[in-house]
């Protein structure tokens, strides 16, 4: 018996001793009740899940639920870019629980700040043959993100004649700012949807999006799904490893751990990629590079309308913990599209990031 | 479709599902464990086994009945544990007085509030209805955190003397939320 506990009732709640049954019960009900009244108290509660919520996915590999695989996932909780960056992996139940638990603490990690990544992804099924696209994704929090790419180059001019200006390739914004998602064509026309499918993609994302690396953005919180009817959804997955990198190469690098996924099953089962690898800060769990690869991708063009990626590379160009505070600061505007518009040079004849006012509302 | 969508959504969902259902009866459960367990020292282990526990043990849960109950059993079991070789904490917690737990935090859930927290609002009111020295006792240990014994220096009397008024105190809170209808009447016998 703690004597200093103020909550004991071995002193102060002698009479419950000798109480009826009911009174005793009602009274360690009050105290239960009053406990809540303390300062500080409704935090503690929220530190008290926290805590459960945190060990149980840190320690998901001692906990596992009944079922052949376990699902993982890694990255932001919505948007491209949790499907672009970290993807979405089966950790099947024969796989490394390092790797497992080194996920979960790459997920805790991508929760929080802003990183931008060069993105490059190799197409298939183009017109133009190996094309490939670069851009910057932005990761922020709250599941909002930011890509910024070129469009295709035009043809060369069948005279070959380079002597004449080109028009300057105007960049292609498109976000998620945690509400709605947004695009500003190379036209400058800023549009916004409530799901990505009614944002009218360009080639290049509607590439993404036959290619199977969109999500629609779902609100998962708000699904009302049973847990049985979603374990019973589990009947495909990857093979995971992990490997810890050797020590420092060279002064300064930082240690690294790699996780590698190897798709299960047969060739078009899925348009997921078979192969895919994250390779992460071994110290902030930040994600330094990933690399996701369709390489049966061309026996599923076919059944594809259109180009598709076969490769994507993502690199960290700055991580979360590098970034000006001055940025930070800017950090809910980045996320908008009327940042990047206002941003955005000047066409001929046209203002500088005019919405064209047909799609585009803004946010009160 | 996204690779693996359904799987990655379906074990997003279910993280996330009982993520939403533990931090909805985070509050009652809280509640729980300090009315019932032995040291409030405890209150933060017994919060985080259980939540472990139901985790773990989620596919035996019934989802045609009610969730708080469910985590208030597995809590209980905690707490027995905890309480091994007490005898005298063991006869406190006996099923009489745990199902009149139940009973009386299944009715506080029942009552009107967005949250558990929203429905101690009567609570309160039974607070400033208090006698003064009854509100005092529970203002220095339930509001300003103090410890029988600091609070008793603080008033200038033994920690038995303070005790005993911190303890008619509640007695007189219950009494209030019976009065209000937030507890059961004391001659309804738990189920």
């Amino acid at each position: 018996m703690n004597e200093r506990d103020p909550f004991a009732r071995e002193s102060d709640g002698a009479p419950d001793h000798v109480a009826p049954d009911h009174v005793a019960a009602d009274s360690a009900v009050v105290h239960g009740l009053l406990a809540l009244l303390l300062p500080g108290e409704a935090a503690r509660v929220q530190r008290r899940v926290d805590r459960a919520i945190d060990t149980i996915r840190r320690e998901n590999g001692r906990f596992r639920l009944r079922v052949r695989q376990r699902v993982a996932w890694i990255g932001g909780s919505v948007g491209i870019a949790a499907a672009i960056v970290l993807a979405v992996f089966f950790v099947p139940s024969d796989s490394d629980s390092r790797a497992y638990a080194a996920l979960e603490s790459i997920r805790a990690t991508a929760r929080e700040g802003v990183r931008t990544y060069r993105i490059t992804m190799e197409l298939e099924n183009s017109p133009s043959k190996g094309v490939s696209r670069a851009g910057e994704l932005v990761l922020g929090p709250g599941g909002r993100w930011m890509l910024a790419f070129q469009p295709p180059s035009p043809p060369p001019n069948e005279s070959g004649d380079e002597s004449k200006p080109r028009t300057p390739r105007l960049r292609v914004n498109f976000g998620f700012n945690g509400t709605v998602y947004w695009l500003i064509d190379p036209h400058g026309e800023v549009r916004t949807a409530k799901s990505m499918r009614e944002l009218n993609l360009p080639m290049f994302l509607g590439t993404l999006e036959s290619g199977g690396v969109i999500d629609q953005g779902e609100s998962v919180e708000l699904e009302p799904l049973t847990l049985e009817s979603m374990l019973a959804k589990l009947d495909r997955g990857y093979t995971t490893s992990f490997e810890p990198s050797p020590m420092e190469s060279q002064p300064g690098d930082r240690p690294t751990m790699t996780v590698s996924f190897t798709r299960k099953g047969t060739a078009g089962r899925t348009p997921g990629p078979r192969h895919a690898m994250v390779v992460a800060d071994a110290q902030t769990y930040e994600v330094l590079r990933a690399h996701l690869e369709w390489i049966d991708a061309g026996s599923q063009s076919g059944a594809r309308m259109g180009p598709f990626a076969k490769r994507i590379n993502l690199e960290l160009l700055e991580g979360a913990s590098r970034r000006p505070s001055s940025q930070l600061q800017q950090t809910s505007d980045w996320f908008e599209p009327e940042f990047h518009a206002k941003n955005r040079p000047s066409k001929p004849n046209q203002p500088a990031g005019r919405p064209s006012g047909r799609a585009f509302q803004p946010r009160p | 479709m996204i690779c693996g969508e359904l799987p990655l959504q379906a074990g997003m969902r279910a993280e996330n599902l009982f993520n939403i259902l533990i931090r909805q009866h985070a509050e009652m459960l809280s509640a729980f464990i300090h009315a019932v367990a032995f040291d409030r020292s405890a209150v933060d282990d017994i919060f985080q086994e259980t939540v472990i526990t139901a985790w773990q043990r989620i596919e035996e849960f019934d989802a045609t009945r009610p969730f708080g109950p469910w985590l208030r059993g597995i809590a209980r079991n905690h707490i027995l544990n905890t309480a091994r070789g007490n005898r005298r904490y063991k006869a406190h917690l006996d099923e009489l007085l745990q199902r009149r737990v139940d009973q009386q935090i299944d009715r506080i859930n029942g009552s009107p509030g967005d949250t558990f927290a929203d429905r101690l609002e009567s609570l309160r009111d039974c607070i400033e209805r208090l006698s003064p020295d009854a509100r005092e006792a529970v203002d220095l240990v339930y509001v300003r955190g103090l410890d029988a014994t600091a609070a008793a220096r603080t008033l200038a009397t033994n920690d038995e003397t303070f005790r005993k008024r911190l303890y008619r105190a509640r007695l007189a809170l219950a009494e209030c939320l019976r009065a209000k209808s937030i507890f059961v009447p004391a001659t309804e016998v738990p189920r």
